[in-house]
């Protein structure tokens, strides 16, 4: 009868700590939430989630097509529809997790207008949402490699940490821009060029080594490259992992996901106030 | 500890809150996150304190702009304070808008699932409640069709029944009841009333004061920002009602006042510059001596039960209207009448002068006080507005006629005994330009 009641204390701090305890209060809203983002991009039927595949399939075809009739050197070791298609399945995924994220404070600003909840439940529940599609790629990878007999990596263990890299950057890229979009009407375009750009400075049609030595400190810039070193490294045995890269990566995406919660907080605080 | 026992804690506690917005920011850019906007200040908020205790219903009334939402929106943490604090004591539920976070392409049920969520419910606390908002909401067939293909109506009766059981212990609701048909609205009320007499507490915004005089206890009108009056739900509705139509509650002729010892004839006309306040004429008739004033009404006001000037009467209990007037002329016959008319204009009725102690009307030289009794149950709740006129009643010739010379409030409580009021056992909205309560004689046949 006498439970203590639950106190809230509002005061005029302007940007909102975010809190575990109560981003656990509202773990049915973030349940929902990933439901739903996982509804509309896989429809009624978990199937649809091979429509994702279709793009990085049609590239990676055509891809091997041009590499036997050029006779190209890409510089890779693996056998290259399986450097290529696992290059092209991670990015793409990156990519748009990066774009859904950049857009979840427009998509949601309505609604935070009008109750209050966790402005970070919606972006959580974009990443939580995708888990299903990272299964998919894994198996589809895998399968691929099971067909070109590379066996598994003794570095297995890094896969994970792998992938919460990926996620980490791809939520530091796309909180920051969610954030800017409010302010510059453009930024959403200019993160598609970059992602657009992005996929041919990684290492995903050919390994970077194939570049002059001058060139490949800029290119050792974008922190995607360390993110598929270390996946393709965790996943294929023999060849190892980049970890000065992946190191690099990392340190990246924590000073992107600090910089890009600081401005999601206080964009969020601007969206709720020019409701 | 010498704590009064009795005293229920306080949910809402409100201490100095401001909320400034910056009209037509110069900050462009990523300056517009990181540095404070300058421009035109606007205080939506201003220095605003009060207390609201466990089970108290508040409602918050002002015009358009005067800072009501942005309260509501502060105290729901939608928004931030510029300055001040608040200490919200139980879990709170703000109601802004009827429909918040409806997706259209989910179904009804599923949009109770979301919608809860969004409150901060779990998943248990959905699941027992479910039933309840399907059945209160009155949309059971198409609980499984996507809301996209729901009327606004429908879609206005789940979100307000979403909302009416999410059960917190602070309920705010901000003009959630200006959507659906009068009976669903009537549902709402009467499911406010429910879920406030079980020691919730109420916060609630509303232009409809009819709606706050009944189910507030306590109102606080703001206005620019400020607490203009913050007291029982009645007086403050009264005082605002008043203030919008800019009518007194008493009516005192002034230049009467100032020109006691001059001559009777000095007396001018005193007109409210406001154009519904009280509106004095004179009408002479043809052929009679222009000059010479045979009367002059010098007060009216409206007694309450105990005999004290007030503004409002309650609806059950006994009132009285009293009339001063001066009478100059011998044999002229003069007599006060009261022209009783509602807040929209119509006419309720005409008071004419039966008082038996003077049959032929007033025909000596004199001042006169003139009070009638206004029995309890008879006119019905709201804004009554007094026109008073002294005539000469055969043949006709009006002398004083002061239109709108005062306006007074009826009100009743959500407290009362309603048997002793004409509504008996409804709980309804109870229409009607009067409400007398008549004696009923029944019998088995």
């Amino acid at each position: 009868m006498n439970e203590p009641l639950e106190q809230f204390h509002i005061t005029s701090i302007k940007h909102r700590k975010l809190s575990v305890r109560e981003l656990w209060s509202y773990r049915e809203l973030l349940r929902r939430m990933s439901h739903r983002q996982y509804r509309l991009r896989a429809g009624k039927s978990f199937l649809n989630l091979i429509w994702p595949f279709i793009r990085p399939a049609v590239m990676t075809l055509a891809l091997i097509y041009l590499r036997q009739m050029s006779g190209a050197n890409f510089g890779v070791d693996l056998p290259y529809p399986l450097y290529v298609f696992s290059g092209l399945c991670f990015w793409f995924f990156f990519a748009e997790l990066t774009i859904n994220l950049a857009g979840s404070l427009s998509s949601n600003a309505s609604l935070l207008q009008k109750v209050y909840f966790p402005p970070i439940v919606p972006p959580l529940a974009i990443m939580i949402s995708r888990l299903p599609e990272l299964l998919l790629i894994l198996l589809a990878v895998g399968g691929l490699q099971i067909y070109f007999g590379v066996g598994l990596s003794e570095f297995w263990w890094a896969l994970i940490p792998a992938l919460l890299t990926l996620f980490a950057l791809a939520a530091g890229i796309g909180l920051l821009f969610a954030g800017l979009s409010l302010v510059y009407s453009d930024v959403t375009r200019i993160l598609e060029v970059i992602l657009y750009l992005g996929l041919f400075l990684s290492p995903v049609f050919f390994a970077i080594e194939i570049y002059p030595e001058t060139v490949r400190g800029f290119f050792a810039m974008n922190p995607m490259g360390g993110v598929l070193s270390a996946i393709r490294g965790s996943l294929f045995t023999g060849i190892g992992i980049d970890w000065s890269s992946w190191g690099y990566a990392l340190i990246s995406a924590a000073a992107l996901l600090l910089a890009g919660i600081s401005v999601f907080v206080r964009a969020e605080h601007l969206v709720r106030e020019n409701g | 500890m010498a704590e009064a026992p009795q005293l229920p804690h306080i949910s809402i506690d409100v201490r100095k809150l401001s909320k400034r917005y910056v009209l037509g920011a110069s900050r462009k850019g990523i300056g517009r996150l990181f540095r404070t906007a300058t421009g035109d200040e606007h205080w939506a908020l201003n220095n605003v304190s009060f207390e609201i205790r466990s089970g108290e219903r508040v409602g918050i009334i002002g015009k358009n702009g005067a800072g009501k939402s942005t309260l509501l929106k502060i105290l729901s943490r939608v928004l931030v304070p510029t300055s001040g604090e608040a200490i919200i004591t139980g879990r709170a539920t703000a109601l802004l808008e009827v429909g918040t976070g409806f997706n259209p392409q989910l179904s009804g049920l599923e949009n109770i699932y979301l919608t809860a969520a969004i409150y901060g419910l779990s998943k248990a606390e959905i699941e027992d409640r479910v039933q309840s908002i399907i059945d209160f909401s009155e949309v059971n067939r198409f609980i499984n069709a996507p809301v996209k293909q729901y009327s606004s109506g429908m879609r206005a009766r789940l979100g307000f029944s979403i909302c009416a059981h999410l059960d917190p212990e602070i309920l705010m609701l901000d003009e959630v009841l200006s959507v659906g048909d009068a009976a669903f609205q009537q549902k709402c009320l009467t499911r406010m009333d429910d879920m406030t007499s079980h020691g919730r507490t109420l916060l609630f915004v509303s232009h409809s004061m009819s709606a706050v005089a009944r189910f507030c206890d306590r109102c606080i009108w703001i206005e620019g920002g400020e607490i203009v009056d913050d007291g029982p739900a009645a007086i403050v509705c009264d005082a605002y009602n008043r203030s919008m139509l800019s009518l007194a509650s008493t009516y005192t002729n002034k230049a009467q006042d100032s020109a006691e010892t001059k001559s009777a004839t000095d007396t001018s006309i005193e007109t409210s510059p406001a154009g519904e306040g009280p509106k004095e004429a004179k009408e002479d008739e043809e052929g009679k001596d222009d000059d010479k004033v045979a009367c002059e009404l010098v007060a009216v006001r409206v007694l309450d039960h105990q005999g004290e000037v007030t503004s409002t009467i309650k609806l059950d209990q006994d009132a009285a209207i009293e009339i001063e007037y001066e009478v100059f002329e011998i044999d002229k016959r003069i007599e006060p009448a009261l022209h009783f008319r509602n807040e929209s204009g119509d006419m309720l009725f005409v008071l004419a002068f039966t008082d038996d102690k003077f049959p032929q009307a007033i025909n000596q030289p004199g001042r006169y006080l003139s009070r009638v009794a206004i029995p309890p149950n008879l006119l019905n709740t709201g804004i009554h507005v007094l026109s008073a006129t002294l005539v000469t009643a055969d043949p006709l010739e009006r002398h004083i006629s002061v239109d709108n010379a005062l306006a007074f409030t009826v009100y009743e409580t959500h407290s009362d005994d309603a048997q002793m009021s004409a509504r008996g056992r409804y709980a309804r909205d109870f229409p009607g330009v009067i409400r007398p309560r008549l004696e009923w004689h029944t019998k088995q046949t």
